[in-house]
Formats: structure tokens, C-alpha cells, sequence
């Protein structure tokens, strides 16, 4: 974030041993591009290599408070902490100026109100990544899926099971990469004026989707990374006037991302998934569950914001800390469904979700509020090949 | 001493340094965030030392760190009938004093005494005062003088210059000590090799050289003896220092041994500087900086040293050679956090920090200081400072002393350089580096701040911290402090890293040996004392005296010859001819000097064959009879650049490779300045003469070879094709040998080289060097190629004269022109290229262009009323004075600005603006003048012989109408809006969702990249907190 100026101290303690309360780590990666390159290839138009991941054996993990840098070795995981997490870290200085690390902690959060039982089951399902608008794109499963919920198809038991879905979270990426408009910033503005937003077809798509949605159940959307929103975190709700069907509806919820809401009780907090494929792309960590538990026990929504993650500049105030914990934990438009019952020393839990790309995987999360079980709904197809 | 040596062996043995060093990059090229890992990592090596572990103590009163290990080593004892003392000579300067009993010498109250300061090869200082030389000058004899004269002469002109003194405040009783008769002969023209007696005249100060010049000069008489006549002087007004080292054979920067038991002029011996002075001491550079304090209410004023404080002095002290400076220290005011890897020192009051700022120059006693702009700014500024606040011994920070250092107003006018204003500080036996005033003689850029220069050769940046923040980071706490010590730091180390990067104290150390000039002239003086220095010297050997003329305003000067350029795109290779080193061969092949030159009709007394008449109808005799001064002076450069060419390719030392090849650079430079010293209109002695049958020469030589090559190589002759001569330019021609590929052109073009080389006179040599493939041939001085050297692959991309190297537009033309010559001349695409032109004139006049592509930077040589025309640069720094007269330009500068809007017919002087202030307030830019005046022109040379004629600017420039003004509109199909507050027209309601979709999609795109560049600032900054940063240019070239 702009400035993150609280109290941050330093502690000498025993001599040598020092405590060091700090509040940001930072990654230095060689391979990370820098924009000043880009900035400047676009004169002499050689693109920088395109990479998955930008880990290197020869990363450096810098503490950083408020006055100076210290490179951390020793007890803690270069490869997989991340930029911008916050934390307190135990150990000395050594002479080399290297600051060895005995051990870590990191923040608590504030316990959220207990969940209220529910006397019958209660459901949300999650999806992400419709993926509209992508040329020869098989909307079959997206048919299942939209009668699944609307009741239209299945046996009485899952029409019943479905019937009790009281709010579908549309996870981000309702339109497909393929929507995107690389050239935008480069063509004069008078050679495209009769040339149609790439947007558009996917967005028509997403209104008729949205509209049988909306008629039966209240629907959270959420911009992505390819919505046709604001690119920086946080993303602002999708404008209505986009979705002139679906909005006849009371039920149509445009909602940001990140997104909060409170479902029946239940504290649920979520992105669609840019902070975690991030930390994903800057860390040698595979499992994306576990870089969404991270980000929780660091207590930081997207510790990698504005460093490698785009972000608006806050200047006084951090939008992305976790004050409190949340009852549910998603992260949207990720490789898989995974799921996990996470307790912390005092007993609080909190259910992390990923959810996996629907384009890819023909999949949604069904989630039980009574129970907090969640499943992976498939909607295969074999059939239509 | 021992500790100095362990320090070498840790930080040259590279093994902790190599950690943070990219593997197998420039080893300059540091992560601009790791600046405080650097530090620290230097202090790892150097804490391998002991008595250096107490690093973070932060308290006034306590010793510096490793003091010991800085403290030059304790002089040696010395034995003066035994030891001899051996020193590298740095600087050279001589004052006044008494004269030393048991000293040669005059018995005058004063006398002059040269002083040389230098450091021994175990790194001791030594100064060494030479007793003894005097200044004099010459005169030709009158006819039938008799040796016995001399004394009454002597007498006679004594008097006359004692009676010509307005004061004598000195009491000199004797101005002239000493004439004496010998035999001489002229420099300039052909004496038949005669000598004649001249008259050398001895006087007591150096200043009294001029007044006994100019009474001789207007009339003299020694009655009865000689009657009244005026007399010509010879070598009178040279100075006194290069005197001293011409007649000793002392040249720049050698080593020189004294020799046991006694110490004088005489017995000083010379090291042959051959042999012995690859070695370079060990030299301590020390760079100053620190940052002002404004007052509150005048944050944008330029510091004024009468009210705002010095509150940080960052130094770094390193040995030349090595890789890290040993002493990293910053003096603050008031407490601030420790650094890790520097030494910080506290000081509550301001007089304390100066004074011991002084102290630490003194103790540490460089050898070289350098900084930026330590000369005009920092220097005058400390010592300003000091005296407003009283303190007592500050200024005395020099080598002498209780000499005090004041400041001098100087300026130095070259053609090379134009006019500046400079100050002078007197540091003697300091060098003073100033390493803005290096770059700005040695290197053209487009920027000269030290952020723009980092990035131009370190590819590294620093923050620009305003004055105002630093302000406020001064009155917080230690800690804001050490934020802006840790910025006053980095500022100190990259002069260093510069300095290391370029060389400049190696070419600098090599130039000065070449040609025979103390360390500092180079700096300080033009190009013209070099080559007298050289001349001299060489005179001095066959007794040939230089005359002192006043030089003669004579304009008449001719250029190198141009053969009409046959202008156009060419797609076969074009091969290059160059004549190596014309101007120097030349003058050496045809023995052209001022020893050698017939004057009047002295030719015709003359055989046939004994001399030469040049093109430009001057007369000059053959080596036969005499050989020239000049030529071998030339002869001497050139082999000794083929001698040190030839050891740089054996060398394998890297710090040896660079000091030869310095050397050689230096060799080559000053042969060809040697031509320009003949040629210099306001010179020491212009020989019109010379010049111009050089350049003559030149261009008859030019034609001849493409007459030999037309001749040569044509269908004729049964080559497959008529080659022709497409261009040629003082010493080079283009040849198109009409082959298809670039391996046939390179045949061709070799043995042409060789075959017409043998028609020439030796040592003129023609070479073949390169090919162009394509080539686009544009104007005289004006063309661009790929460059090629090897048959397979080019070299680069090779622009002369065209808006990519000029510096008098804005980076966007030299991008766009730049862009378009690759995409025609690499990718072979012309429609591409046109169709980038368009594109980039549309985004222009959509107002789509990043303000720093439209900066225009001009040098403000002159003041305003100076100039005759009103000009937008001068008007520009005119608005910047009034509005802030500190951080206005100032003379030599150069002035950035852009051209904004202003009224229908308004004077561009009057619409030019400080980009800085056009950011402030968001003032439009005037994009027709940026089409109009910058881009076209260059556009329309490129593309016009590409396209033909005429043509590209109805395809390039087509349809400008189309940007008619703006009034608001509906986003969606631009019909005016009735409504106030509404997107878009009742019709366009219906598309609002596409419309809105494009609008977002851009919005998105620009917010990512504003995203991205904003994180980029703190990368750079090296933290993630506060971004304080105000750089206005971001270097991304």
C-alpha cells in the first residue's frame, strides 16, 4: 500500500538477540519485468519473455519497516513467503548484515460473531470464470449448469437440494481472456471509433446467462480479471447498463471485488482469485489453498498489492487487512476445487474455498451453510462431444 | 599500511562482492533498490579489519571508524645523502616566496618557486618546492650585437621596466637578471636552416614577462649602442609552468626522482615515462555532497548560503584502482539513525560540522576530489556558509597549510566548449574532478543531471528529493534523517562509480602524459596549450623558437570537401573508403609545417624539386632540406598510439588494458588537434597557411579517388557494373559498386583500398572500413545504413546526422525517426514505417504523447540581451527566473522546455514553457507546432527519397483537418449533446453497454500501467513506504 505508517519499533532484547516487529516483507526477484522496460520497448519493440512464474533460485527476502532493509536468511522460506506479507520475526543480526531468523509470527485476527445454526439446510454455490464470449466456445455445460439451478433438469432430490441455493456468487471472469483488447492503448482513437469493444458479444452472452439466473435466484457478481470493470484491485461493481435484460431484476447484485457479505450469518469474504494467482506466479508454492490460507494467516487479502498486483493507491488506509476473520474464505478462478476447515491456536475456524475456473473445469461449489460441507458440482458432458 | 593491503586483498579477491553482483552482468549495474545492501556489504569486507567493529557509533564525540586503517601511512625516515625520493607528480603550480638560503635563485625579496605535489608509491604525499627556474623570454638581437653588450642591455631594460611598474611593493630592486645571447632560429618559415642570435632575457617574476615584453615590442633603444626599434618576442607568453616543464622535460602526472644528498632544479631527475609510469599510485578521490535546508516561506528559492544551513555532507574516499571506496562517512546535523556500512557523525551546531568536515579533508587528504558540480556549486557554497557563520579555520582545507581557499570568478571561452562561467577554487595539491565539467567537455547528452547521467552510463537511477520534503524530513526525527542521509549517500557514490565507469582519471592521467600538461590544464584550459606544450618541446630540441603573435581575427576557414551527395534510398550495399587520420597524414606525407613554409617569393630562389606547391597555391619545402616540426610531432603520436594499440592486445591486466587504452585515445585526439591548432583563428600561432593546404590537400584527394575508382571499376574493365561515387565527405566516400551482395561490395571495396592507397603518399592510407546495405543517402552530413563489417550480420544501425543523434529536438522525433529508419532500413518495410508515422501524428494531436517525449533541451550559451533574436529557451529561462530565481538555469545549462498552446499567430519564444510548470498546472500542449515544426521536416527527409518526391507529405500528412476542435459531445457517435451531465445522445442510449465497455476497457488498460510505473518509483526508491520521489525525468531509453 502508499503508506503503511503505523507504529513499528525495534527492539533490542538480551543483548544480541534482537525482536524485530515489522510490517512488510519484500521479495526481490530478478526475473520480475519492469514496466520501465516495457515503457521504453515501446520504441524499440522487443517484448519482454512471458513467464508463468517469476522465481529464481537467487530471490533475496527483504524486511522493510517504515526506515530501512534488511536481508532475512536463516528459519523462514524464501521461495514461498511473499511480498508484503506482515510479520514479526525473532533472531539476530549477524555481521554480514544479514538478519538470521530464528522464528516467525504474524497477526491475530479478531474473532467474527458465532454462526448461527441453522434449523435446515441452506445453500450458496460459487462458480467462476464463465468464460463467455470466446469464439467457438461449447455453452452446453453453462445450459446444465443455469437448469440445474433454475430447476429445469436433474432427479426430484437435486431439484430439491437446488431449490434451497438462497444466492449464487458469480466469482469473477464472466468473460473469457479472449475479450481482451491488447491493442487498446496503442491505436489512435479515431482509427477505432466504428471498431466494437471486444466486450460486447461476451456481455450479451452473460445478460441472457444472468437473466434466467436473476428470475429464480439473488446472483453476487463480481468483476475479474477480464471484466469489463476497472483493472486495478479493488474492482468496482459491473455497470448496470450493461446487463439491460438481467437488471429488470431486483435480484441482479453488481458487487466488487474483493466482496464481503453477510449470507444468513455467515461472514463471507472473497476475491476472484488475482491475488492468490499472483502469489502463485511470484513464489515456488504449488498448492493454491495453501497460498489462500497464507494470505489469511498473514491477515492480508492481497499482501502482493501494488508491488506485483495492481492496486489503487490507497494513502491512508489498507482496504485489504483482515480485521476480522471471516466465516468463509474464497478465492475464485483458480485450477481446482479445494477446500479446508482451517483452525487457528484459539479454536476459530474458517472454511477456505477455491474455486475452481468453470471454463476449465465444468465446475461449481456447492456450499451447506447448516454443515459447511462443500462439493464440487460437475457438469460433465460427455454426451455433447 | 598492513591494514590498507588486507583491505586490498578482501575487496579484490571478489568473493563477498560477488554476492549481490548480477552473475555475469556490468559490474555496475547494481539493483538501484540495493543501495543500503551495498553499503552494508562493503562494511562486511571491510569489518574483515580489525579496529573497524565499532561502525554504528553514531556519537559526535567519538573516533571514526577504523581511523587507522585511512590515515595515510607515517612518512618514511629519510636519509638525504642516501634516499632518493620517487613520487608520481599530480600538480604542478608555482608561487612566490623567499628565496631559501643554500637555493639557487634570485636574491630578489621574491621569487618564483614551482611547486610539485605527488604521492609516493607507498602512497605518501610529498610536495616538493624547485628553487631556482626563472622566467624569460626572447628576443631577436639587434644587428651587430656584441656579447659584452649583454650586461648594459640587461641594465637599460631593467630600468625601463622598473620606471614602467606602477608600484613596487614587492621592493624588487632587479626586474631583469639576466640577458644573454644565443643561437636561435625562427619557427615559422623556411631560414634555410640558418641560425641566428637572439637575445634571452631573464626576469624576476613571471608577471614581468609581459610588461618587458610589450616595451621591447613598442620600441627600445640601448643608447649609444643600439638606436630605437621594436622587437619581436619570442615565446613570451607561455606559461610559466609549462615553462618550467618543457625546459625539464617534465610532462603530466610522471613519476620523478629526486636524487640523494641535494635538491634542486638541476639534479631532479626525470623517469623515462615509457617504462616506469604504467604504474599508477594510489590516489584518494573523496566526493562532497550535502543537502540545503531552505526556510519555510521560500521553499522553491535556491539555496542562499547567508540563510540556509549545510545540514548533510555525505564523502566516500576511495584508492584509485580499486573496486569500493574505504572510507564511507556522512556528516548531520542534529542526530540520525545509523546506517549500516557507513560511519554517521552528529553534530548539533552547524560551525562544528563544517569545521570538522574540514578536519576530515585534511586528515584524509585526497588527492583528487571529485563530485558533482562541486566547483561552481558545492564548493563556494560551503565556503559561503562557513563565513556566514563565523567559522574560524574552515577554508583551509588544501594541501598548504595556511593557504586559505577563496573563490574566483573565471570565465572560459573555447570554440569547443563556448562560453562559461566558472568559479575557482584554490586547492593546491588538490585536483579538483568536477565530474559535471568532465562530462560536459567530453560527452554531448541530452541532460546533464545526475540522475540523467547515471542513467545514461550506470543504467542506474536516484531519486530527486525536493527541497521542500527535505525540509521536513530534516525537521522530523533521526529517523527521517537517516532516510535522507541514506539519499545524500548514494548521491556521493555515483560520481565515483561514474569516474570508474568512464576512466577519467586514467585518460585524463594518460592525456596529460601525452602531451605534456599538468593534470588540472586539462580541465581548466583549452585544446590549444596541448599541442603548444608539444611544440615547444620538440622546438626546444633543434633550437627553434616559437613567436608570441597576437593573433590575427582572420575568418577565412574551409571545411572538409563534400561531394555532392546523390541522394536517394539505395538497396545494394555501398561500400566506405576512409583516408585513417587524414589531416595528420596528410601533413606528414607533404612535410607541411610552419619550419617548412615559404614565405613571399622565397620559393623561387629555390630548385624545383626542392619544394612543393600545395592545392590552396602555398609553398612548402621537402623533407630533403628540412623536416618538419609538425610531422614529427605527428610521427611521434601515431606510432605511439600503434606502440600502445599493440600492447593493449597483449595486455591481459584489466586496470593495465584501460590505462593503454586511454593512452591510445589520448594519442589519437591530440594528432588531430594538432591540424586544429594551425587552423585556430584566436590562437597562439595561426598559420593560415598550413591549414588550407591541409584541407586543399584533403579535398583533391577525395576527388581523386573517385575518379580512380569510377575509373577503375566499370564495365569496362570488365567488372559487371559501373561503380559510382554516390557520396564522399572530407575523408571518406561512398562507393556503390552495384554488386547484390555485401560480401562482393566488401571484395571490391578492400582491394580498392589497397590499389589507390599506393597512388597516394605515404603514410596516407586509404582503408576500407565498412558497408552500408541499405543506405539511405538524405543530404551533405545526412544519412543513415546498416552497418556492416562482417559479410553475414550487421553491426548496428548507423545514423549521421540525422534527429536520432541531434540534440536540439525532442526524444520523440528521435524515436519516431529512429523507429522508422529500423522498420525501413532492419525490417525493410516502408509501409510499415509510414503507417508508425501516421499513427505517431495522430497521437500526437490527440494529445496521446507522454510529456517528457516532448521536452525540447537547448544549451543557453548566452544571456538574454546577448542573443539578437528572441529564442524559446532564452525566453523559457527567463520565465524560470522570474518565478524562482534559485533553480533557474543558468549560463551553460541546458534548458529544457515545451511548447504549449497559446494565441492563433503567437511567437514560439512566447509559447515555450518549463515542462515542470506545464505539469503543475495542467496548461495544453500545442500539438500543431510539435507536427508542424518537429516532426515534419524530419519525416519528410526520410521518407521523401523512399517514397519519391513530394510524396510523403500528402500520405503522411493527409487529413489534419480532421482534428478540428473539440466542443461536447456524444462519446458514442459525436453529435453535440443538448444535455449538460449526459454520456451520450438519446440514440446512442440503446449502445450504452458497448460504449461503455470501450470507455472502461481503455480505463482498465491505463490504470494497470499507471499501477505497474507507480510500484516502479518504489523499487527504485528502495522501500515500499512513502513514496517522496519528484524526479521529472525518468530515464527509459
Amino acid at each position: 500500500m502508499g503508506d503503511r505508517d503505523q507504529n513499528i519499533q525495534t527492539l533490542p532484547v538480551e543483548g544480541t538477540r534482537e525482536v524485530l516487529y515489522h510490517r512488510d516483507l519484500l521479495q526481490a526477484h530478478e526475473l520480475k519485468p519492469s514496466i520501465l522496460d516495457e515503457v521504453s520497448e515501446e520504441y524499440n519493440l522487443i517484448p519482454q519473455p512471458k513467464k508463468d512464474r517469476y522465481t529464481s533460485d537467487s530471490d533475496t527476502l527483504i524486511l522493510e519497516d517504515e526506515l530501512q532493509r534488511i536481508t532475512l536468511v536463516g528459519n523462514i522460506n524464501i521461495q514461498t513467503a511473499c511480498t508484503g506479507m506482515v510479520v514479526a520475526v525473532l533472531g539476530e543480526e549477524k555481521e554480514n548484515g544479514k538478519f538470521h531468523v530464528e522464528d516467525t509470527c504474524f497477526m491475530n485476527l479478531q474473532q467474527p460473531s458465532p454462526l448461527p445454526a441453522l434449523e435446515e439446510d441452506r445453500y450458496i454455490f460459487f462458480v467462476s470464470g464463465l468464460g463467455l464470449g470466446q469464439q467457438g466456445k461449447n455453452l452446453m455445460g453453462l445450459q446444465l449448469l443455469v437448469d440445474l439451478i433454475t430447476g429445469q433438469l436433474g432427479s426430484e432430490e437435486e431439484q430439491k437440494k437446488f431449490s434451497k441455493v438462497i444466492r449464487i456468487i458469480l466469482a469473477g471472469d464472466g468473460l473469457s481472456r479472449d475479450t481482451q483488447d491488447t491493442s487498446v492503448l496503442h491505436t489512435a482513437k479515431y482509427l477505432s471509433w466504428k471498431v466494437q469493444a471486444t466486450t460486447v458479444e461476451g456481455v450479451k452472452e452473460l445478460d441472457d446467462i444472468l437473466t434466467q439466473l436473476v428470475s429464480n435466484v439473488p446472483v453476487d457478481i463480481m468483476p475479474g480479471e477480464f471484466d469489463p470493470t476497472n483493472g486495478i484491485l479493488p474492482q468496482q461493481p459491473l455497470h448496470k447498463c450493461m446487463f439491460p435484460k438481467a437488471n429488470a431484476y431486483p435480484t441482479l447484485n453488481c458487487v466488487t471485488n474483493p466482496y464481503e457479505a453477510d449470507i444468513a450469518g455467515c461472514r463471507v469474504i472473497g476475491t476472484s482469485g488475482q491475488p492468490v494467482t499472483d502469489i502463485y506466479q511470484f513464489t515456488t508454492n504449488e498448492d493454491r489453498l495453501e497460498i489462500l490460507e497464507e494470505t489469511l494467516k498473514t491477515g492480508h487479502i492481497a499482501p502482493t498489492a501494488p508491488d506485483t498486483l495492481p492496486c489503487y493507491p490507497f494513502l491512508k488506509e489498507d482496504p485489504f487487512i483482515l480485521s476480522e476473520m471471516p466465516h468463509i474464505y474464497f478465492a475464485g478462478n483458480q485450477t481446482k476445487f479445494q477446500s479446508k476447515l482451517w483452525e487457528d491456536e484459539s479454536g476459530q475456524k474458517c472454511l477456505l474455498l477455491t474455486i475452481p475456473r468453470f471454463s476449465q473445469t465444468q465446475a461449481g461449489v456447492l456450499l451447506n451453510l447448516r454443515t459447511m460441507d462443500a462439493t464440487a458440482v460437475v457438469f460433465s458432458s460427455e454426451f455433447m462431444e | 599500511m598492513n591494514q590498507v593491503k588486507r583491505k586490498f586483498q578482501a575487496s579484490s579477491s571478489g568473493g563477498p562482492g560477488k554476492k549481490f553482483r548480477k552473475p555475469g552482468g556490468d559490474d555496475f549495474q547494481h539493483d538501484p533498490s540495493s543501495f543500503e545492501e551495498e553499503l552494508a556489504l562493503l562494511e562486511k569486507i571491510q569489518a574483515e579489519e580489525p579496529g573497524s567493529s565499532d561502525y554504528t557509533d553514531s556519537s559526535s564525540g567519538r573516533a571514526f571508524s577504523g581511523e587507522s586503517s585511512w590515515k595515510r601511512p607515517d612518512a618514511p625516515t629519510l636519509d638525504v645523502h642516501k634516499d632518493a625520493v620517487v613520487f608520481q607528480q599530480l600538480d604542478l603550480e608555482h608561487y612566490l616566496g623567499k628565496q631559501l638560503a643554500g637555493m639557487p635563485g634570485s636574491h630578489q625579496p621574491v621569487t618564483p618557486i614551482i611547486r610539485m605535489f605527488g604521492i609516493s608509491q607507498a602512497g605518501n604525499s610529498i610536495l616538493c618546492h624547485i628553487h631556482g627556474f626563472m622566467p624569460y623570454f626572447y628576443v631577436p638581437a639587434p644587428q651587430d650585437f656584441k656579447r659584452e653588450h649583454c650586461g648594459q642591455f640587461r641594465d637599460a631594460l631593467n630600468k625601463a621596466v622598473l620606471a614602467d611598474m606602477r608600484s613596487n611593493k614587492d621592493n624588487l630592486t632587479q626586474s631583469v637578471l639576466d640577458v644573454d645571447v644565443m643561437d636561435k632560429e625562427s619557427m615559422y618559415g623556411y631560414n634555410s636552416n640558418r641560425k641566428s642570435p637572439f637575445l634571452k632575457i631573464t626576469v624576476a617574476l613571471p608577471r614581468l614577462v609581459a610588461p618587458a615584453k610589450r616595451l621591447l615590442e613598442s620600441g627600445f633603444s640601448v643608447p649609444p649602442l643600439y638606436p630605437l626599434r621594436g622587437y619581436q618576442s619570442y615565446e613570451s607568453n607561455i606559461d610559466f609552468e609549462i615553462r618550467f616543464m618543457v625546459d625539464n622535460k617534465v610532462i603530466g602526472c610522471n613519476w620523478i626522482e629526486i636524487p640523494p644528498v641535494n635538491i634542486d632544479c638541476g639534479r631532479m631527475m626525470q623517469r623515462s615515462p615509457t617504462v616506469k609510469s604504467r604504474l599508477m599510485s594510489p590516489s584518494i578521490t573523496s566526493s562532497v555532497i550535502w543537502q540545503r535546508e531552505t526556510g519555510r516561506g521560500s521553499l522553491r528559492i535556491f539555496p542562499e548560503p547567508e540563510k540556509d544551513p549545510v545540514i548533510q555532507i555525505a564523502n566516500m574516499v576511495i584508492r584509485q584502482g580499486e573496486k569500493d571506496p574505504f572510507v564511507r562517512n556522512i556528516f548531520t546535523l542534529k542526530q540520525c539513525a545509523p546506517i549500516i556500512g557507513s560511519n554517521v557523525r552528529c553534530f548539533e551546531k552547524e560551525g562544528d560540522l563544517l569545521k570538522a568536515w574540514s578536519d576530515f579533508i585534511v586528515q584524509v587528504d585526497p588527492d583528487i576530489i571529485t563530485g558533482y558540480n562541486i566547483q561552481n556549486f558545492d564548493f563556494p557554497y560551503l565556503i559561503n556558509r562557513a563565513n556566514a557563520l563565523r567559522v574560524g579555520r574552515f577554508p583551509f582545507f588544501s594541501r598548504i597549510k595556511d593557504t586559505k581557499n577563496v573563490i574566483k570568478d573565471s570565465t572560459f571561452q573555447s570554440k569547443q566548449m563556448g562560453k562559461r562561467e566558472n568559479k575557482n577554487i584554490n586547492l593546491p595539491g588538490r585536483v579538483q574532478l568536477d565530474l559535471l565539467q568532465i562530462l560536459v567537455r567530453d560527452y554531448k547528452l541530452r541532460s546533464y543531471t545526475l540522475n540523467a547521467v547515471s542513467y545514461h552510463f550506470l543504467k542506474e537511477q536516484k531519486e530527486d528529493v525536493q527541497h521542500s520534503i527535505i525540509t521536513d524530513l530534516q525537521n522530523g526525527n533521526e529517523q527521517t534523517r537517516r532516510r535522507l542521509a541514506v539519499y545524500c549517500l548514494k548521491d556521493a557514490m555515483l560520481p565515483i562509480r561514474l569516474l570508474e565507469k568512464l576512466m577519467c582519471i586514467i585518460n585524463y592521467m594518460e592525456m596529460a602524459r601525452v602531451t605534456g600538461v599538468p593534470l588540472t590544464y586539462l580541465l581548466s584550459r583549452g585544446q590549444q596549450i596541448k599541442v603548444v606544450s608539444q611544440l615547444l618541446r620538440k622546438a626546444g630540441e633543434q633550437d627553434l623558437l616559437m613567436p608570441s603573435w597576437k593573433s590575427e581575427g582572420n575568418d577565412d576557414y574551409t571545411g572538409g570537401y563534400v561531394i555532392d551527395p546523390k541522394k536517394g534510398y539505395y538497396n545494394t550495399p555501398i561500400a566506405t573508403l576512409d583516408f585513417s587520420s587524414l589531416y595528420p597524414s596528410i601533413m606528414q606525407a607533404h612535410n607541411l609545417c610552419y619550419t617548412t613554409l615559404l614565405q613571399g617569393n622565397q620559393h623561387q630562389q629555390l630548385k624545383s624539386d626542392e619544394y612543393i606547391k600545395t592545392p590552396s597555391e602555398n609553398y612548402f619545402v621537402k623533407k630533403s632540406l628540412r623536416r618538419g616540426l609538425l610531422p614529427e610531432i605527428l610521427e611521434d603520436l601515431l606510432s605511439a598510439r600503434k606502440r600502445a594499440k599493440a600492447d593493449l592486445k597483449k595486455e591481459s591486466d584489466p586496470f593495465k588494458k584501460k590505462v593503454l587504452d586511454g593512452r591510445q585515445l589520448a594519442l589519437k585526439v591530440s594528432a588531430n588537434s594538432v591540424y586544429g591548432f594551425t587552423g585556430a583563428q584566436v590562437g597562439k600561432l595561426p598559420c593560415l597557411a598550413i591549414s588550407q593546404s591541409v584541407t586543399a590537400f584533403g579535398r583533391m584527394m577525395i576527388e581523386k579517388t573517385k575518379q580512380l575508382v569510377e575509373g577503375a571499376y566499370n564495365i569496362k574493365s570488365g567488372y559487371s557494373h559501373d561503380a559510382q561515387v554516390i557520396y564522399g565527405d572530407t575523408d571518406s566516400v561512398m562507393v556503390n559498386f552495384g554488386v547484390d551482395t555485401v560480401a562482393e561490395s566488401m571484395k571490391l571495396g578492400q582491394e580498392a583500398a589497397s590499389n589507390i592507397s599506393k597512388s597516394f603518399q605515404e603514410p596516407i592510407k586509404l582503408e576500407f572500413e565498412k558497408v552500408y546495405f541499405p543506405y539511405l543517402l538524405i543530404n551533405k552530413k545526412r544519412y543513415a545504413g546498416l552497418f556492416f563489417t562482417k559479410p553475414d550480420t550487421y553491426d548496428k544501425m548507423d545514423c549521421k546526422g540525422i534527429e536520432t543523434v541531434r540534440r536540439d529536438n525532442c526524444p520523440l522525433v528521435s524515436n519516431v525517426v529512429g523507429q522508422c529508419l529500423q522498420k525501413i532500413l532492419i525490417d525493410r518495410d516502408p509501409d510499415g514505417a509510414v503507417n508508425y508515422a501516421k499513427q505517431v501524428i495522430s497521437d500526437i494531436l490527440c494529445n496521446r504523447v507522454d510529456i517528457s517525449q516532448l521536452v525540447i533541451t537547448k544549451e543557453l550559451t548566452k544571456t538574454g540581451e546577448e542573443y539578437a533574436g528572441r529564442q524559446a529557451h532564452v525566453e523559457t529561462a527567463e520565465r524560470m527566473r522570474k518565478r524562482d530565481a534559485g533553480s533557474a538555469p543558468a549560463l551553460g545549462d541546458r534548458v529544457p522546455y515545451v511548447i504549449i498552446g497559446g494565441a492563433k499567430g503567437a511567437a514560439t519564444y512566447e509559447k515555450s514553457e518549463d515542462p515542470m510548470y506545464v505539469l503543475e498546472h495542467s496548461l495544453p500542449i500545442d500539438t500543431k507546432y510539435y507536427v508542424e515544426n518537429q516532426l515534419k521536416g524530419p519525416l519528410l527527409r526520410i521518407f521523401d527519397p523512399v517514397l519519391g518526391e513530394n510524396k510523403a507529405e500528402a500520405i503522411l500528412l493527409s487529413g489534419l483537418t480532421m482534428f478540428a476542435k473539440k466542443k461536447k459531445r456524444c462519446i458514442g457517435c459525436n453529435a453535440v449533446l443538448d444535455k449538460e451531465n449526459a454520456a451520450v445522445c438519446p440514440y446512442c442510449k440503446t449502445k450504452e453497454s458497448e460504449i461503455y465497455q470501450k470507455e472502461v476497457a481503455q480505463m482498465s488498460a491505463l490504470e494497470v500501467k499507471f499501477a505497474r510505473l507507480w510500484t516502479q518509483c518504489q523499487r527504485c526508491q528502495g522501500s515500499l513506504h512513502r513514496t517522496f520521489c519528484a524526479q521529472a525525468n525518468i530515464h527509459t531509453e
